[in-house]
């Protein structure tokens, strides 16, 4: 691409012009190479005034159909929405089904919702595509008021979207577990906020007493953001109104307690980290020759000194 | 990565083929993106737009693609994606599949026709695509 088409292109993602939005995040999500480098350097300056709220939780849960009605309410306040959903990529072929923006095609039409449907690619990180902050960074430049990241089905451990987003909304279901999966750490401990969803189910009271009677245990900080548990119905739309009330306090309260700059700054931090290692990985080739893997199947050798020799050979 | 919208236009439920076809293609490596049924073309063409795919395919089985099938076609180029590739499927009589072509749906597969026949077309119609988006 020519200097002048990447600015038309960056002129066209800040007026907020689909087409380019569109582009724009194409170009930064397939190509490492010069031109997205380049795009996303000019786009970089005009983010970060964003509100960026992350999904997360396992397969079914309903993130996307929750998303769909955390927007719609959004939108009655005359805000815009940029939504980010990832899927999985198949490690086999390399081919994805992306099945979110189903549940959301009743904002296709409304000219304030940019949807983007993502695949996670191979190299996925923490139930998110390693290219998640540049993908964000041209959502934000677009000028939405809010950016709604949704993670894939997620495990346990996958407390990334904390890092990119300023808060985030753990979903889960009725019947997902006791009280003891509650109390394990990583992607629980990293939620500013769980929704009990499929609230119609008749086990919604036991689960809401479950996940309050673990969360009001946090012992580790005083004046510190209380977690709420709120429930939630993606049919009827119940309970939608109370979750835009919670993020909305969620940043008052970060921004009266300071916690709004430290975790802009982990963002940071983490982004940075990222990219350094991602630009290392690309770096690197992993390949082993029919000799060394007969050597390590016979384990006359080990991997450590392959891994030494690959480092070594950096390019 | 190329990336394909599979939609349904219209109001008949039968999204069994569009299932089939989509799972197809994310088993020859596409980036598949699923709209689900009764799509207006407006919508998807939009979700085309805002998902920036390389071709997509209509299924539709209630005999109005006389009607839409050309809507689509219209609305894409109106939103200036020129570049994509517009195929279909379903119940649709071989008159109407010429008829359709000239009104820009390149190829309409009918019932049975075997998933990597589809896998193809799209395989050799999008060569030049990939190719430069690899570079």
């Amino acid at each position: 691409m020519l200097p002048f088409e990447i600015k038309e292109l960056v002129l066209g993602v800040i007026s907020g012009e689909s087409r380019s939005i569109s582009r724009a995040l194409s170009l930064v999500e397939n190509n490492g190479d010069v031109t997205a480098d380049k795009l996303l350097q000019k786009v970089y300056p005009y983010g970060g005034n964003s509100r960026v709220v992350g999904i997360t939780g396992a397969t079914g849960v309903g993130k996307s159909s929750l998303i769909c009605g955390l927007a719609r309410q959004i939108r009655k306040r005359g805000q815009t929405v940029g939504i980010i959903s990832i899927d999985p990529t198949s490690p086999t072929s390399g081919g994805a089904f992306l099945g979110d923006r189903l549940r959301m095609q009743e904002l296709a039409l409304d000219s304030g919702v940019f949807i983007r449907s993502v695949a996670g690619g191979k190299d996925s990180v923490a139930s998110m595509t390693r290219k998640i902050f540049p993908l964000m960074h041209v959502m934000e430049a677009s000028g939405k008021h809010f950016v709604f990241i949704e993670t894939m089905g997620s495990g346990q451990d996958d407390c990334l979207i904390s890092k990119v987003a300023q808060t985030t909304l753990y979903v889960t279901i009725p019947d997902l577990g006791d009280e003891i999966q509650a109390m394990k750490a990583g992607v629980v401990e990293a939620a500013d906020a769980v929704v009990v969803n499929k609230a119609d189910s008749p086990n919604k009271d036991k689960a809401v007493a479950s996940w309050k009677n673990i969360i009001t245990m946090d012992t580790r900080k005083h004046g510190a953001w209380k977690v709420p548990v709120l429930t939630s119905n993606s049919l009827t739309g119940e309970g939608i109104d109370a979750i835009v009330s919670c993020i909305d306090a969620h940043e008052r309260h970060m921004k009266d307690s300071g916690e709004w700059e430290r975790r802009k700054k982990d963002s940071i931090r983490e982004e940075v980290k990222l990219l350094a290692l991602s630009k290392l990985r690309d770096q690197l080739e992993f390949n082993l020759n029919e000799k060394e893997m007969g050597a390590l199947l016979e384990r006359r050798s080990d991997p450590l000194v392959f891994v030494d020799k690959f480092l070594k050979k950096r390019r | 990565m190329l990336r394909v919208l599979i939609a349904k236009p219209g109001l008949d439920g039968h999204d069994r083929g569009a299932k089939v076809v989509a799972r197809a293609l994310r088993d020859a490596g596409f980036e598949v993106i699923y709209t689900g049924i009764r799509q207006t073309p407006e919508m998807i063409a939009e979700s085309a737009l805002q998902e920036d795919v390389d071709c997509v395919g209509l299924s539709l089985l209630s005999g109005s693609h006389m009607t839409l099938f050309p809507k689509v076609a219209e609305l894409i180029k109106e939103k200036g994606m020129k570049d994509v590739l517009l195929f279909g499927g379903g119940i649709i009589p071989s008159d109407d599949m010429r008829k359709l072509k000239k009104f820009g749906v390149e190829k309409v597969f009918g019932p049975g026709t075997p998933t990597n026949e589809i896998v193809r077309f799209l395989r050799e119609r999008l060569q030049n695509k990939a190719k430069r988006r690899k570079q």
